[in-house]
């Protein structure tokens, strides 16, 4: 049950639209994959042309979140000719239906990607129990 | 004064590959940045999880083509999640790929 609130959020959409132009929107930036792997999850985030200074990963209890700056320059005196990329601040918050090991975060971004690693918390992974 | 407008994510353009592909594979159209400055042409293009080694770019009869392929063969061990509609990478590779036509001066 707790899953499907994070299914929500992925996809969820702006609640007022009447503001944003309908054309390319769709959704928070940046898109986010959740996967799992094993008892640990794996957050696969697009996130191409970002420097490093402005990308910030916070992780509090079972929440993680993504913030920075994504910034498209242009050197002086050119002229434009198709403008497509967007530039602007980003802050996604993801909260996991699961408790983290916030020790064992990993993150890597490389090839426009941000690879989390969020192993999940010892004491929340499920025990079998012998049946005496 | 301008409010400060939410980025929002653009939608994942497809296109539909006319050439025979003996793998199955999604291709996508990656955002594109053309700007013109004094001594040439710039054109930027996003796209992400594709490798550095596995871009090719061409250019023939004004037609600029770059193609990138995407790797997910370190996505195989994934599962998606217990709600079942995330996104999984079934196929082991995808491209991001755009044509892009310039006109030249010459004639």
């Amino acid at each position: 049950m707790r899953w499907l609130n994070l299914q929500r959020t992925l996809e969820a959409r702006l609640a007022s639209e009447w503001l944003q132009d309908s054309t390319t929107s769709r959704g928070p930036f940046p898109p986010i994959n959740v996967f799992q792997q094993g008892e640990d999850i794996v957050a696969i985030i697009e996130l191409p042309g970002i420097d490093r200074n402005d990308l910030h990963v916070h992780a509090q209890e079972n929440t993680i979140r993504i913030s920075g700056r994504k910034a498209v320059d242009f050197p002086e005196g050119v002229s434009v000719h198709r403008r497509e990329r967007i530039s602007g601040e980003f802050n996604r918050t993801l909260t996991l239906p699961v408790q983290l090991d916030p020790d064992g975060i990993k993150a890597e971004y490389r090839d426009g990607i941000l690879a989390l690693f969020l192993p999940r918390a010892e004491s929340d992974k499920p025990r079998t129990i012998a049946i005496k | 004064m301008a409010a400060q407008q939410e980025l929002q994510v653009q939608q994942k353009r497809e296109i539909e590959t006319k050439e025979e592909s003996t793998v199955p594979a999604r291709t996508y159209v990656p955002t594109a940045d053309i700007f013109e400055a004094q001594d040439a042409l710039r054109v930027v293009l996003e796209m992400p999880g594709v490798e550095k080694t596995n871009i090719d770019v061409t250019v023939q009869e004004g037609v600029l083509n770059v193609r990138g392929r995407l790797d997910f063969s370190k996505y195989k061990n994934l599962q998606s999640t217990p709600s079942t509609t995330s996104v999984i990478m079934r196929e082991a590779s995808g491209f991001q790929a755009r044509l892009i036509i310039i006109k030249s001066e010459q004639s």
